[in-house]
């Protein structure tokens, strides 16, 4: 099969006459002033219709539609560009129906308040990255005969601009209907900070209301920012990314900084598909896949028009990389400039990423330095037996000569190791002198490993990946089939995992028993970006067997929920923020609007549950049942790529219900009366929603008297015990009296008269009658004079009981 | 009289049924034939062309069990299973959302949804000959809908949007093959039906889905005929133009395109005499269901395939119409011009059908003066397309994707939960297109702009793929153009309701807004026995120039959101104005509907506060629900 995808690639390559790997050669000389002047007429009629488009009451399309004519003007640019190449162009047919898409959807758009429809504009929106997925997937088609049969030494720049027009194209959206969250508007702060004021101090920012730039809300310094002694107050975060965004700041304010950011993602884009050849040369086609899978899904989707370190941590990791394998082939001083720049940088973006410049330094002695070692070794054994032979030693040259080479590596090693410690101590004296503290807002004992419970190493490192909120595969489940793919590369031994272990492991180690090791309020698997382009080029191995049946309908499967959760994503993208309560937006929406625990059957290791395990066994399963064997190939079963797709899709279709069904007919057990498929007519939850590390206490529903919790409840026998796990708050001397109901039917009640804490009381058994909610009630013996003088009673769970 | 025409048909390796093989070995698209016939010194080879370009070759019958076996050997078994699994599956993620949801409307919903999403799914996978990732993705999106929108009508729009879309799909596939499949055809028209008439599935009896797939059969066999007869483009045109008519395949609709397909069979002298006797005396036969419209289809038969005097006698028959003691004389124009925007590349073809041609105008002028139903234009309308031949290119191009947004959005405002009967109007309306003898010169003008822009942008033969583009791109800012922005929207997602406990809802506007019209979505509950015109609330703007009050009346601005329930019905003396939205009611046997009324504001002003009221004297259980407020520039 790799032989047959190397030689299409190369039979495509030669009918286009296209030679060379770029593409260039062969094709009809490229004009370049037709792109300037397209991109030119687009920024233009953008301008033009910035200005003339209606300003609509909250008319959340007007600057999306305003960027339209320049990603049209984009767009006609990578066509002519691969016309010129003599790739195959997009059929007339299909660029018609897309035009006349984008002109319904744009008009639609405009007319949105008037359609009568409440979600008119989410799925508008839905409607627009519709057509741009569909134009993206077949422009990558198309561009695989540039990647030749082998995968070239610099990818064309095509694999930069695509992605950023598709991630450039996004911002508007994403921006105005998400404003900067999280550490971004800090980092904006700081950008801002250095243009205008030329220094860090944020207090004067702050005091004036800077923020309101790009910000529709009064930001305040982060709890336990670091403070001068004049009253400055200085950004946990550090100086390197705000000073990169300073200039496109400047020049044209967030919306500057947001399009570089997806400038670097784009960039970290093509790197990655630069790295590859040093993994999988010969394979052009899988790696293509994985590169557009990487490059246009979650997560690195929603982080491309976000302003974190993460991206540019990525960056600096796959250059970093990527020297490292420059410089253990060649070892030139243009490979170990190349590696320098990264491992001088990380720690400037970030204090915990000197952890991946201290990899990248390791990875290099191991690749670089030990083999020439161990030759250095092999030699001197060898060169006594040449001598005993009587054979006069050949004439060596200086670069021939072992002791030289090895030389020739130790040397930029310790340059190198050199450089990372003087940066790591140049950050530690600043810090020291500045703040007063070596670590910024950290301390010491943080860096201890030893002083976690392995449970919290298993919780985060599992969390990272299978949590239903935060995790890599919960955001986009086509992410799954790089566990066999992994499973592959282990029996191989590929040097790909050993790059990843030196890179990954010692990040993780790191990360993953931090109590936010979910990343805090930010998208999924922030923590995990670091390395996911290694894992994104782990995908190349699961494609190659993309032609068998299991592996085509699962990677349908994965695929149509991943398009699905996708477009949710970019379309509402607050939905990417997910409080660690164990739950997450998604399920919440589902399970208040159906009445359904559905939360209790995906993995939380934020609150962790039975269902934490499925995460592991389902990927055990999927990397299973990935070498079904393949159905034979005359049969008349035979599984064709349409009825593949098909059948995924028919599977992603029965299993999602299957789920849901499972859900609403297992036995209901723990109920966390706090989510939101139990129905509350009043109380609040306790303790509120933005208290700081909010995952260190019990979630609960604080009920006042005379409101009730409705649970709904899937029987699991005739007669059931509950357990009540609360705690009581005397706002006066009255008791609380807790009433229990199966429905309507009264089962009994409890008095809660001293204030107490935490306790756990069992109630029953009592009968049971399927169907019927569970209804808790508090009251009291008479209406308190005013609100506050309700009792109060904080419900964490219940837990009941069947016999 | 026509003579048939000898059809090219080449023996497939197989069972020697298909004509040619599916498009992507031979990819061939609509009017292709025209823009080779004018290419100088290229030859026509094949395709829906004009009658004179078909070429010439041995007739093969088809055979049905051929065909099924053919078909069997090109679809692996997996496929088959896969595309009746995708359309379960689909339906299974309805069904169960509707099983666990908590609101009853919604649930009964997703159940009316899920069946329509399984029944149209189903037809658009048949129309292809493989699944593709464009279906299996649009299955996996139908799925999702419910999961991911909470409640009506969202649903139902997005619903019908994503199966028009697929729907079309299916159709550009099936018009870029030489002749397409009988089960393609077949499959598209039920397809079609199921989602304009999908209203008729919400509590169906046998009758009404023996009569939806009836009349979509009938429709498809028709149009096999009058494209083996009179080209595909023709064919094709005329099904669209009767679907957009309808909408979909009603009786008049379906018999508009049966009767001229059967009167073309008829005078085939190489069919037998028995045979065209029997279709002769069928022409006859609507005159049972209805004379007057059995008439008017007898003559667009006749028209369509008798002898040039008898077209001359059609034609005189529709003038004689006009001239008829009860005609609407000028409102008759309306027909003609009708014809015109639904079919203007009639004004670019050369004069070889002229009679056929007058004789569906005059035809349709003496409906139009006789019968304000514009349904009843479809069969002049049939006639009128089935003279199309295709001859220039560009034309031919911007006539396919006219006829394709037409029917498209035809389809998708029939459809649930927009659920117009009318909804050709409405379309033009929606696209700035002016209303009346407007339209027709409008449609005109844009086909002028766009063949004209072609010609100026684009050299030979790339004009026909440049021109669809440039009618989309001219629609756009005229479309725009007519609709007034938005100044304020007091009431957008949140419903408000009065009644006698809380009669009067009030909002103050931060700053002044410029206001022309009023834009208001409602209904009544608990009002089918409030009379007709009744004055039910009020609207009172305050502007600086003082209050203007608008009010809102039952049975015209706005009505009983039961109105299609039996016994609301049959009130005596009930009235509901045309309907905006429906939904599903929670015990899903009828739609619920929601009224949008248009107040102007006059003269226009700058609105400091909006406040609405309650009429006084009202019967107290009335409810009046506010959906949507929008102050209009």
């Amino acid at each position: 099969m790799r032989h047959r995808v190397a030689a299409s690639g190369a039979r495509a390559q030669e009918e286009r006459g296209s030679a060379g790997a770029h593409g260039s050669q062969g094709a009809s000389a490229p004009r370049r002033h037709v792109y300037l002047v397209a991109i030119a007429a687009g920024v233009a009629l953008a301008a033009i219709a910035r200005s003339a488009l209606p300003a609509e009451h909250g008319d959340p399309f007007r600057t999306t539609l305003a960027m339209l004519p320049i990603v049209l003007a984009a767009a006609y640019a990578i066509e002519r560009w691969m016309r010129e190449r003599r790739l195959r162009p997009l059929a007339a047919r299909e660029a018609t129906a897309l035009l006349a898409g984008t002109a319904a959807l744009a008009t639609a758009a405009l007319g949105a308040p008037r359609l009568g429809l409440a979600a008119a504009d989410p799925l508008l929106a839905v409607g627009l990255l519709l057509v741009l997925a569909y134009w993206v997937a077949r422009v990558v088609v198309r561009l695989r005969p540039l990647l030749g049969a082998r995968l070239p030494e610099r990818p064309p720049a095509i694999f930069f601009w695509l992605p950023f027009v598709v991630y450039a194209s996004l911002v508007p959206w994403t921006t105005q209907h998400r404003p900067p969250d999280g550490d971004e508007p800090y980092n904006l702060l700081v950008a801002h900070s250095l243009v205008f004021d030329r220094d860090a101090n944020l207090e004067n920012n702050y005091r004036r209301g800077d923020a309101a730039r790009f910000l529709d809300r009064p930001l305040e310094p982060q709890l336990g920012d670091p403070r001068g002694p004049d009253g400055q107050i200085y950004s946990r975060h550090n100086l390197l990314l705000p000073l990169a965004l300073a200039l496109p700041y400047a020049v044209a304010g967030h919306w500057g900084a947001l399009l570089a950011m997806a400038a670097a993602t784009a960039a970290l884009a093509w790197a990655t598909l630069r790295l590859a050849r040093r993994y999988f040369p010969d394979r052009p086609g899988e790696v293509l896949a994985a590169w557009s899978v990487f490059s246009f899904t979650p997560p690195l989707l929603l982080y491309s028009s976000q302003i974190w370190v993460e991206v540019p941590a990525a960056l600096l990791v796959v250059v970093g990389l990527d020297r490292v394998h420059a410089a253990a082939v060649g070892g030139s001083r243009r490979a170990l400039l190349g590696l320098a720049v990264p491992i001088l940088l990380l720690p400037l973006v970030k204090i915990r990423l000197t952890l991946l410049a201290l990899s990248l330094l390791a990875l290099f002695v191991w690749r670089s330095v030990v083999p020439a070692g161990r030759h250095r070794l092999s030699e001197a054994h060898a060169e006594p037996a040449r001598d005993a032979g009587g054979g006069a030693p050949a004439a060596t040259t200086a670069s021939e000569n072992p002791p030289a080479r090895v030389r020739a590596r130790v040397l930029p090693a310790l340059a190198l190791a050199a450089l990372l410690a003087s940066t790591a101590a140049g950050i530690l004296v600043h810090n020291q002198v500045r703040f007063g503290n070596p670590l910024k807002v950290h301390s010491l004992a943080e860096l201890d490993l030893t002083t976690h419970p392995v449970e919290r190493y298993l919780r985060g490192l599992a969390g990272l990946f299978f949590d239903g909120a935060f995790g890599l595969f919960a955001c986009a489940p086509i992410w799954l089939v790089a566990l066999p793919a992994i499973g592959v590369l282990l029996v191989k031994r590929h040097r790909l995992l050993a790059d990843a272990a030196f890179v990954a492991l010692p990040y993780l180690a790191f990360v993953a028993p931090r109590g936010e090791w979910y990343g805090g309020w930010s998208p999924p698997f922030r923590y995990g970006l670091a390395f996911l382009p290694l894992l994104g080029i782990a995908l190349a191995q699961a494609f190659v067997d993309r032609r068998r049946t299991a592996p085509r309908v699962l990677c349908a499967a994965l695929g149509g929920a991943t398009l699905v959760l996708g477009l949710l994503w970019v379309s509402a993208p607050g939905w990417t923020y997910n409080f660690a309560n164990g739950t997450s937006r998604v399920l919440d929406h589902v399970g208040m609007h159906l009445g359904v625990d559905l939360a209790r059957l995906f993995p939380s290791y934020v609150r962790p549950r039975p269902a934490a395990l499925w995460g592991p066994l389902a990927a055990a399963a999927i990397a299973a049942s990935w070498w079904i064997p393949a159905l034979r190939r005359r049969s008349r079963a035979r599984v064709t790529a349409p009825a593949g797709l098909a059948l995924g899709a028919t599977l992603l279709l029965v299993g999602a219900p299957a789920i849901l069904v499972a859900a609403a007919r297992l036995p209901t057990r723990t109920v966390e009366v706090e989510d939101a498929f139990v129905a509350k007519t009043g109380g609040e939850l306790n303790p509120p929603m933005w208290t700081i590390d909010r995952w260190r206490y019990r979630g609960a529903w604080l009920l006042p008297e005379g409101e009730r919790i409705v649970v709904p409840v899937a029987a699991g026998g005739d007669l059931v015990e509950i357990e009540i796990e609360a705690r009581y708050l005397r706002r006066r001397h009255p008791p609380l009296t807790l009433a229990l109901y199966a429905g309507d039917r009264p089962l009994g009640t409890h008095d809660f008269e001293q204030e107490s804490d935490w306790s756990s009381m069992r109630l029953g058994p009592f009968p049971w009658t399927a169907g019927a909610p569970l209804v808790l009630e508090a009251s009291g013996p008479g209406e308190p004079a005013e609100d506050l003088q309700r009792n109060r009673l904080v419900v964490d769970r219940l837990r009941l009981w069947w016999r | 009289m026509q003579q048939r025409r000898p059809i090219a048909r080449r023996p497939s390796a197989g069972t020697g049924v298909y004509l040619t093989k599916p498009s992507r070995d031979r990819p061939h698209r609509l009017g292709e034939d025209a823009i080779r016939a004018h290419s100088p010194g290229v030859v026509p080879a094949t395709g829906i062309a004009s009658r004179a370009a078909a070429p010439v070759g041995p007739t093969v019958p088809p055979s049905p069990r051929a065909h099924a076996a053919d078909r069997a050997a090109a679809t692996p078994l997996a496929e088959r299973i896969a595309r009746i699994a995708l359309p379960v599956a689909c339906a299974a993620s309805w069904w169960t959302i509707a099983a666990l949801h908590r609101e009853p409307p919604v649930a009964a919903e997703a159940r009316y949804l899920g069946l329509l999403c399984a029944a149209v799914l189903y037809a658009a996978l048949q129309a292809r000959l493989r699944t593709g990732s464009l279906y299996a993705t649009g299955a996996v999106l139908l799925a999702a809908i419910p999961w991911a929108l909470p409640g009506t009508p969202d649903r139902g729009a997005a619903v019908g949007v994503l199966l028009a879309a697929l729907l079309a799909i299916a159709a550009a596939g099936a018009a870029s093959v030489d002749r397409p499949r009988a089960s393609t055809v077949c499959a598209l028209a039920l397809g079609a039906q199921l989602l304009a008439r999908g209203g008729d599935l919400l509590s169906p009896t046998a009758f009404d889905v023996i009569a939806l797939v009836g009349l979509a059969a009938a429709a498809a066999a028709a149009t096999l005929v009058l494209a083996e007869r009179r080209g595909v483009l023709a064919a094709v045109l005329a099904a669209a133009t009767a679907f957009a008519l309808g909408p979909g395949f009603t009786p008049m609709s379906a018999l508009a395109l049966a009767v001229p397909a059967a009167a073309t069979l008829a005078a085939d002298r190489e069919r037998p005499a028995a045979l065209r006797t029997v279709l002769g005396a069928a022409l006859f036969l609507p005159l049972a269901w209805d004379f007057e419209r059995g008439v008017l289809l007898a003559l667009c038969a006749v028209a369509l395939a008798g002898a040039p005097w008898a077209r001359l006698v059609a034609g005189l028959a529709g003038v004689v119409a006009y001239f008829a003691p009860e005609a609407q004389r000028f409102a008759a124009f309306e027909g003609p011009l009708w014809l015109l925007v639904l079919l203007p590349i009639v004004s670019s073809e050369p004069s070889r059908e002229r009679r056929a041609r007058w004789a569906a105008l005059a035809i349709a002028l003496g409906t139009a003066a006789l019968s304000p139903d514009r349904a009843a234009l479809v069969a002049p309308a049939v006639l009128l397309a089935a003279t199309v031949a295709g001859t220039h290119p560009v034309w031919v191009r911007l006539q396919a994707t006219w006829t394709g947004v037409l029917a498209g959005t035809v389809a998708v405002l029939a459809a649930y939960p927009w659920l117009r009967s009318s909804p050709l109007p409405e379309v033009t309306a929606l696209l700035g297109l002016g209303r009346g003898w407007q339209t027709a010169v409008v449609v005109l003008l844009l086909f002028g702009a766009a063949a004209l822009a072609s010609r100026l942008l684009a050299p030979g033969e790339r004009r026909a793929q440049l021109a669809p583009r440039a009618l989309a791109i001219l629609l756009v800012p005229l479309a725009l153009a007519q609709h007034a922005g938005t100044s304020a929207l007091p009431i957008s997602r949140q419903p408000v309701e009065l009644d006698s406990r809380r009669a009067v809802w009030s909002e103050r506007f931060a700053e002044p807004v410029r206001v022309s019209a009023i834009t208001l979505d409602s209904t009544l509950s608990n009002a089918a026995t409030v009379p007709a015109d009744t004055l039910v609330a009020e609207i009172l703007l305050r502007t600086a120039g003082g209050d203007r009050v608008l009010p809102i009346r039952a049975g015209t601005d706005t009505g009983e959101w039961a109105a299609r329930r039996a016994d609301v019905e049959a009130v005596p003396g009930f009235v509901a104005p045309p309907a905006f939205l429906g939904w599903v009611e929670a015990g899903g046997g009828f739609f619920g509907q929601r009224y949008r009324a248009r107040l102007a504001v006059e003269p226009t002003g700058r609105a400091t506060a909006i406040e609405l009221r309650l009429a006084p004297g009202i019967p107290p259980d009335l409810v009046l629900t506010i959906f949507h407020l929008e102050l209009s520039r």
